[in-house]
Formats: C-alpha cells, sequence, structure tokens
C-alpha cells in the first residue's frame, strides 16, 4: 500500500469484505440492534451467577447520580458496612454531600497551590493544561478519599442530604471551572507585575472566600455538630448526643484508615513489581497523604481481596467498569462480547499493554462485597455493590466474574493485616517513585 | 396616597423594589424555580430528620388517590392496626370505599332532612346557602366516622377494593350534588305550593332509591357478608368466613368508639376553654352521635397525645396541612420556609387571628404515630399520610412542634388521658356553632 489510500485499495477492501459472508449476517444485525448489543455471547445471560459463598451484609444500594463521585461512594459503602456492624442496624447511608463540599473547597485550594508553583511555566505547558482540565473535576483516588474524611469526619445522610447540584455536577464544575481560570490568570499576571509569594498567597484568601460562596450557595452548608438517634435490629432507641463529624467518625468507625495498603496490578513499561509510585500533582488535600501505586503480582492482590472479605471487610477497588460489561444486567465478565466474531477482526492485547496505550484504564470505583469460592477455595465470581442505583444489576449489585478481575483490576484497598509479611516490608521500606500525572494509572475514577 | 395608584406611585413601588440588589437575584432565582422552590431552605430542612424516640408500629403507607377521603384513612389506620395485632398479621389495609359507600348514601339523606327542616327560611338565606353549597363533598370527621362503623361496620380491603370512582371521586359527587339540588328545589317549591314536611317525606324514599342506584352503578355493591382469607406471620393460614362487616369490626377491631371524644384547640375570643362545642348541620348519619368537641389549650391537647402514643396507640389528628408543608420530603415546619426572607416582610398573623380571617382552619386528617421526646418534651412527630408512599418518607411526615402549636387543631383521645375536669367539661351542654364556624370544616 502507498501513503495515500488510491482507488484499487478502496475496491480491494470492498472485495475483501464482500468474500467474508459472515459479515453480511452481522452487519444485517448490527445495523437494527447496534454493536455490543449484537455482539452479546447470550449463554452469560442465562445465568444470573447471583449466589456466593461469602456475602456480606452491606445496607440498602445508593446512587451517585449525574456525578463523579463513585470513589467517594465506594469508600463511605466500605465504611458503613463496618458501621452497620458495630451498631447492629439494618441500615445507614453517610452524606456523600459532605465529602463532596470538602472535596471541592480542597481541590481548589489544591489548584490554586499548583499554580503558584507551576508560576514560572508557559501557561500552557503540559501541566497547566492538566491542572485546568483535570483539577476541580469530580474524580478521585481512595487516598483522596481518606485525606478527606481525617481532616472533616462523616455525617449521616440525613444531616447532609442530596441536593439538586450534588447529584448533577455539571452546572456547578463548569462555573468553578471558569472561576479557577480567571484566578489563575490573575495570579499569573501578578507575578508578572512582580508580585511576591506571601502576597500572592494573600491574593489566594480573596479567592478562596469566593469559592467558597459557589460551593455553600450550590451544595448548602455543611453540619458541623449533630445529635444522632437512631433504632438497631431489635428496636432499641440510642441516641448520641452533640458531636463534630470527626468525633462520630471515631465513634462509630474508628479505623485507622492509614492502615488501608494500595495493592496494585497494573504495571507500565519499566515499572517493576514491589515498587511504589507517586505524582504530586493528583491529590485534593495540601498535606494529605499522596496518591501512591504499589504494584505486585496479580494473585496477591486477589488473595488479599478474598482473606479480607472471608473476615468480613468489604473491599474498596479500582477497575475498568465499561470494559466487557453489561450496565443494566450488572455484569462483568470477560468475553461476554464476541466482537472478534462479529466483525471477524483479532482485537486482543494484554492488559499491561492496554493501559501503556491508552486504552484501558481505572475508571470506576466500586466495592467487594461477597465472593463465590469453589470447594479447592478458589474465587470463581465477586460479588460488587455500584452506586448506580437500583435500576441496574440485581437490585444494584454487580457480578464479576474470575477472569475479568484479572483483565480489568487494577487495584485494591485492604487492611494491611490481610497483606503478606514480605509485601507489607516492601511497602512500607519504598519511598514512592515519582512520575508523570498524565501517566493512565493517575487517571481519576468517576 | 390617593385613592387611585398613579404613576408616581408606581415609580416609588420600583424604586423601593430597586433599592436592594438581593430583590433582583431572588427574582431571577423565583422566575425559574417557582417560589417554593427558592423558599424551602435545605440547611433548616435538614434539621428536621425522620427520627424518633417513640414510635408506634403500624401497616404499609396506604394512598386516598384523587380523593377527599383522608379522615376515613385516618381512621382504618388507627383500626386496621388492631385486626393486625389480633390477628398477628404482618400488614393488611382495610377498605375505605365500604365506609365511602354509605357515607354518600348517609350525607343524601342528613341533606334531605336538613332541607325539609328549613322550608320556611328564604331561598337566599345563608343557611339555605351554605346547605346547598356542597351538600355532597367527600369530606368528614371523626364522629361521622364512628357513627357509619357503628351502623355498618368494617371490612378488609380486598373485600370491597378500590373502584375508579372511589379513586376519582369527581365525576360522582357532581352527579350526586346535580341530584340533591334538584331534589331541595323540588321539595322546597312543592311548601311554597302548601305541602307540609310531613307530606313531603315520603318522596325522600323515592329520591333515595336513585341515589343508592347512582352509588352501586359507581363504587359497587357493599358486601353485607364476606369472607376473609390471608396468611399471618408465622405463615399460617387465617381463614374467617361468612361475617358480617358489623361483627368483623366487633371481633377483630374491638376499639370502644365511645371511648374515643374528639378534643379541639381554637383559641379565638368566641371559645372559651374547658367547654364543649357542636356544629349545627354538620354530620352524615341522622340518628348518629352529633358532633362534639371539647376545647383545651394546645399544651393539654400535646401531653394528651404523647401519653396515647407512649401506650403504644396512634393519634388520629386534624390540621391544615396547605401551610408550610414541604410534600416531597414531607416536611411540615414553618422554619424551613423562608418566606419572610424571601419577600422582605413579615406574616406575623397569630392562630386565632388566621381563623378569625380565613386564612387557616382545619382540612386534613392524618395519623400521629410518633414523636421526638428530648429530656420529656417533644420537638417533632411522626405523622402517618394517606398520600402514598412517594411523598415523604415512604409516605411518612414529619412536623416539628411549632407547626403542631400553630395548624393543628383536633386530637381524638382515649378518655382515659383526660382529667375527671375535662370529662366533666366534655360531656356538659354543648356550645352550637353556626354550620360556617372554622371548626365546622371537614377534613379531606
Amino acid at each position: 500500500m502507498k501513503e495515500q489510500l488510491c482507488k484499487q485499495d478502496i475496491t480491494a477492501l470492498f472485495e475483501n469484505y464482500e468474500k467474508d459472508s459472515k459479515l453480511k449476517n452481522s452487519q444485517r444485525t448490527v445495523s437494527r440492534n447496534g454493536i455490543l448489543e449484537s455482539a452479546i455471547d447470550d449463554v452469560y445471560l442465562k445465568n444470573d451467577y447471583s449466589s456466593f459463598s461469602i456475602d456480606l451484609d452491606s445496607g440498602d444500594i445508593t446512587n451517585q447520580k449525574r456525578s463523579g463521585r463513585c470513589w467517594m461512594f465506594g469508600g463511605l459503602n466500605v465504611l458503613r458496612a463496618i458501621a452497620i456492624r458495630k451498631l447492629n442496624v439494618k441500615n445507614i447511608e453517610f452524606s456523600q454531600a459532605y465529602l463532596q463540599f470538602f472535596d471541592k473547597l480542597e481541590k481548589a485550594n489544591f489548584f490554586l497551590e499548583k499554580v503558584i508553583e507551576l508560576i514560572d511555566e508557559p501557561y500552557d505547558s503540559r501541566l497547566n493544561v492538566f491542572a485546568l482540565d483535570s483539577m476541580i473535576q469530580d474524580g478521585g483516588h481512595f487516598v483522596m478519599f481518606s485525606n478527606l474524611v481525617k481532616k472533616y469526619g462523616i455525617v449521616p445522610i440525613e444531616f447532609m442530604g442530596e441536593t439538586k447540584v450534588s447529584s448533577d455536577t455539571g452546572e456547578l464544575n463548569k462555573i468553578l471551572s471558569s472561576l479557577l481560570a480567571k484566578d489563575m490568570m490573575i495570579l499569573r499576571n501578578r507575578k508578572a507585575e512582580g508580585v511576591r509569594l506571601p502576597s500572592l498567597r494573600n491574593l489566594k484568601e480573596v479567592m478562596m472566600k469566593d469559592i467558597f460562596k459557589v460551593i455553600a450557595v450550590s451544595l448548602g452548608l455543611p453540619v458541623t455538630e449533630f445529635t444522632y438517634q437512631y433504632k438497631d435490629k431489635k428496636d432499641k432507641f440510642v441516641r448520641m448526643e452533640k458531636m463534630t463529624p470527626v468525633e462520630f467518625f471515631n465513634k462509630v468507625i474508628g479505623t485507622e484508615l492509614d492502615d488501608y495498603i494500595p495493592l496494585g496490578d497494573a504495571k507500565l513499561p519499566m515499572m517493576k513489581d514491589n515498587t511504589s509510585y507517586t505524582s504530586e500533582y493528583v491529590n485534593n488535600v495540601i498535606g494529605g497523604k499522596p496518591v501512591i501505586f504499589f504494584n505486585v503480582p496479580n494473585s496477591v492482590v486477589k488473595n488479599a481481596v478474598v482473606e479480607s472479605l472471608k473476615a468480613k471487610e468489604c473491599v474498596w477497588f479500582g477497575s475498568d467498569v465499561g470494559a466487557q460489561s453489561l450496565r443494566k444486567e450488572g455484569k462483568l465478565i470477560d468475553g461476554i462480547y464476541k466482537l472478534d466474531d462479529l466483525f471477524d477482526v483479532d482485537f486482543s492485547m494484554s492488559k499491561y499493554d492496554r493501559l501503556a496505550y491508552r486504552s484501558s484504564f481505572c475508571t470506576h470505583a466500586m466495592t467487594f462485597t461477597g465472593v463465590n469460592l469453589d470447594e479447592k477455595g478458589n474465587p470463581t465470581r465477586f460479588k460488587v455493590e455500584n452506586s448506580w442505583g437500583k435500576e441496574n444489576g440485581k437490585d444494584g449489585y454487580f457480578v464479576m466474574s474470575d477472569k475479568w478481575f484479572d483483565e480489568y483490576v487494577y487495584q485494591v484497598f485492604v487492611n494491611k493485616k490481610f497483606v503478606p509479611e514480605e509485601y507489607l516490608k516492601s511497602f512500607e521500606a519504598s519511598k514512592p517513585v515519582e512520575i508523570s500525572p498524565f501517566d493512565t494509572l493517575f487517571m481519576k475514577m468517576d | 396616597m390617593a385613592t387611585e395608584i398613579t404613576l408616581n406611585d408606581l415609580k416609588s413601588f420600583e424604586k423601593d423594589f430597586d433599592k436592594s440588589d438581593k430583590n433582583l437575584a431572588i427574582m431571577d432565582a423565583v422566575c425559574t424555580n417557582g417560589i417554593v422552590n427558592c423558599a424551602i431552605s435545605n440547611e433548616d430542612s435538614k434539621k428536621l430528620t425522620h427520627a424518633f424516640s417513640t414510635e408506634v408500629e403500624g401497616g404499609n403507607v396506604t394512598d386516598q388517590k384523587r380523593s377527599g377521603r383522608c379522615w376515613m384513612f385516618a381512621a382504618t389506620n388507627v383500626m386496621r392496626f388492631e385486626v393486625m395485632k389480633n390477628l398477628n398479621l404482618p400488614n393488611m389495609e382495610l377498605s375505605q370505599s365500604y365506609p365511602l359507600f354509605y357515607d354518600k348514601l348517609e350525607k343524601a339523606n342528613y341533606f334531605l332532612e336538613a332541607i325539609l327542616t328549613t322550608l320556611d327560611e328564604k331561598t337566599s338565606s345563608r343557611t339555605i346557602a351554605f346547605l346547598l353549597s356542597s351538600p355532597m363533598g367527600d369530606g368528614g370527621q371523626w364522629d361521622m366516622f364512628a357513627d357509619l362503623i357503628r351502623k355498618y361496620g368494617i371490612c378488609p380491603k380486598s373485600c370491597m377494593p378500590e373502584t375508579f370512582s372511589s379513586s376519582n371521586t369527581l365525576s360522582l359527587d357532581k352527579y350526586l350534588t346535580l341530584k340533591l339540588r334538584e331534589y331541595a328545589k323540588t321539595l322546597r317549591t312543592q311548601h311554597e305550593k302548601g305541602k307540609k314536611e310531613e307530606d313531603l317525606r315520603p318522596m325522600k324514599k323515592k329520591m333515595l332509591t336513585t341515589i343508592y342506584r347512582m352509588l352501586v352503578i359507581a363504587l359497587g355493591k357493599p358486601p353485607l357478608k364476606f369472607t376473609f382469607e390471608t396468611r399471618d406471620k408465622k405463615n399460617n393460614f387465617v381463614s374467617i368466613k361468612d361475617i358480617t362487616p358489623v361483627d368483623f369490626y366487633n371481633t377483630y377491631v374491638k376499639l370502644d368508639l365511645s371511648d374515643y371524644v374528639s378534643v379541639i384547640n381554637a383559641p379565638t375570643s368566641d371559645k372559651p376553654f374547658n367547654r364543649s362545642f357542636t356544629v349545627n348541620f354538620l354530620g352524615n348519619v341522622k340518628g348518629g352521635k352529633p358532633v362534639r368537641y371539647l376545647n383545651l389549650p394546645i399544651k393539654e391537647l400535646k401531653m394528651m397525645a404523647i401519653n396515647q402514643l407512649k401506650d403504644g396507640n396512634a393519634v388520629w389528628f386534624g390540621s391544615d396541612v396547605g401551610q408550610y408543608c414541604d410534600r416531597l420530603s414531607g416536611k411540615m415546619s414553618k422554619e424551613i420556609f423562608n418566606l419572610e426572607n424571601l419577600f422582605s416582610t413579615e406574616f406575623p398573623l397569630t392562630k386565632a387571628e388566621r381563623l378569625d380571617y380565613g386564612e387557616s382552619l382545619m382540612t386534613h386528617a392524618m395519623t400521629l404515630t410518633g414523636v421526638n421526646l428530648v429530656r420529656g418534651r417533644p420537638n417533632r412527630w411522626k405523622v402517618e399520610n394517606s398520600w402514598g408512599p412517594a411523598n415523604g418518607n415512604n409516605g411518612f411526615f414529619v412536623m416539628d412542634d411549632k407547626w403542631f402549636d400553630e395548624f393543628t387543631y383536633q386530637v381524638v383521645i382515649n378518655k382515659k388521658y383526660l382529667t375527671p375536669e375535662q370529662l366533666k367539661a366534655y360531656e356538659s351542654d354543648p356550645i352550637v356553632l353556626e354550620p360556617w364556624d372554622p371548626m365546622g370544616s371537614l377534613a379531606l
């Protein structure tokens, strides 16, 4: 073939296509039913795979609606499973809007600090563009969740329920983005006029006041103190007198969030197992813990998940939920779409190659709440609590095949007691290597 | 200011409006979202939570749909709980179309009798105008429901289920009203021609025969006997065969209706506390017990309600539900409506002033099923409504204590929670109120 597509090439492409009689069938079904619908392997539709040998109590399903807060929902779902057991209640839900409020506030401060840090770079440098494009959006990582909870605590949902804006964040993000873009411009212009750092920070203080106004009008003010009362499973009435959100967290959860260790299976070229990677440009709370990737073999990741579930602990994880999945039916099964057959094209690519070439990466955080183990104790499928409401999946729960775990789960957070000694040691000893925030590892989940 | 609005006045109104730039921001928000959506304060709303230290058990939330049967729903919600207890059922609902049928029939008779006893009044008199204004609404009162139960009993919902017209009473009421006004005209014209009350009463039978036919066509025939079958909490089969609605009430509900009295709070100067009242021309069952209210200070009403709830029994109550009520979240509180701030004005009328100036009266009956007590004092109340599970917290509403003070007019209380003095006041000769008195309003 030459550089350009010439007439003969086009004719040859036509002829090649016509030759393959199977494609005619594909064309007919696809034109009427769409691509993915036509590629579904219906073997997987017949069984709903909804029983699990280990199946934890995890409360009523939640709904992040039109927002990118999956990582908070996942985190809060892990915490409430602890609270449900501790308080012996049927259900409890923690306010996502409460954390969202402080996430936006911290992200704005994080952005302005990075603007000051990068003030000598050209305004359109890749890092500056990255900051403008991504820093105020909804997405996040587990560590960003734990940074917020450690600093601000949590509150039951009745003390800060959803509002129009918390459930549909498009408008707020757009308005905050324009305000921050203006702030960036002002800071850079003042710097060019010779204004020094301390004065720039004074300017930041003024800017944060405006940001606070926008967030507070949109989401309402978070509570600072509250009295919580509930009835437990035995119908016993309990009242917890006035406390702050941090005190509430300490009382009903009390878990040390820093004990949750990231175990990753997301190796970019030149990355090694047993090594931590981080980027200082991906976070929300200045002064909080860094977002870290710690790579270990896939079997170690999976084993830690199974051990956690056996000990009745739910597990937060990040994966590429859009790959090989049925949203409505709630199925995450590798091979559910027979695209190779439909198009007569080979799509195969390895997990790490997909990650390096940006065809798949962590897009969404959810929670493992169960697993089915065969007679040898090996997992055959996992139960997944999602935050897409009850209309998707089986009452909101998804099922993930063991193979899908291998291919599309990139990271989990488990308590350090479930991490084998040798890995824990190297995690604690390893100094995180700073890598580029543009790598697919640091795409924020939403 | 002159008698007319001058151009200068308009200019000064506008100047006053433009003086505060807050007004412009509020105008923009209200024009797009409406008054209530902009007035409800999320901050204050979230403080009013649906959690209560004292709660009574009950069944699943019911739905009166497009009808004014709240008073029947609230009463059957209290009564069905007795059936659930007595038969150990996880849930059950009593028929609301069964009492609706007999309520309509009795109301028709009550109206014709009222016309027969006012034949000498002018058609333009306030009494006749009142009688003709709404002879066949859906609304009612606790005492009216008690009369229906005593005479007709009750049956489970499955034995007389909803029909199109029981859930949408508009057309049925319209055509029954048309007929009743025609009958009023016939009776009064015959009287003008010289016929006496005794000569006219025989005509009533033919009239009621027609009303009965219309009712059966719209609502179906009420059962004289029925069989009720279900499963109890232990999954045992329960079968109650060939029972009359009156026997069903006496066997499975068993509440002694003469134990329950209506206590009202009407703090207007014309109604002394610790006196009983009745209302002229308010009722449905001719020959039943006339309505009777005992007027007490609001504190005493609340004390009785709390005592009844603490003993595990729900409380039928009447209030003006349209005031400061966020239907969606099911929250009733003046605090969550920032209307005064929105319009930069005050709404300072007191409860008595609202009654006197036609701003508020009892419009709706619901059931109190819980209360939150802090050091023995109520700060909010749990309310079971009959607007289906899509409103409020799965159909349940929460009312703050201030709202109770301001907009609750009536509670129905077991006599045992009344002091001997209160009971004596209830039983004393009632003061008769005019039919158009605000305390004569019906719950819809």
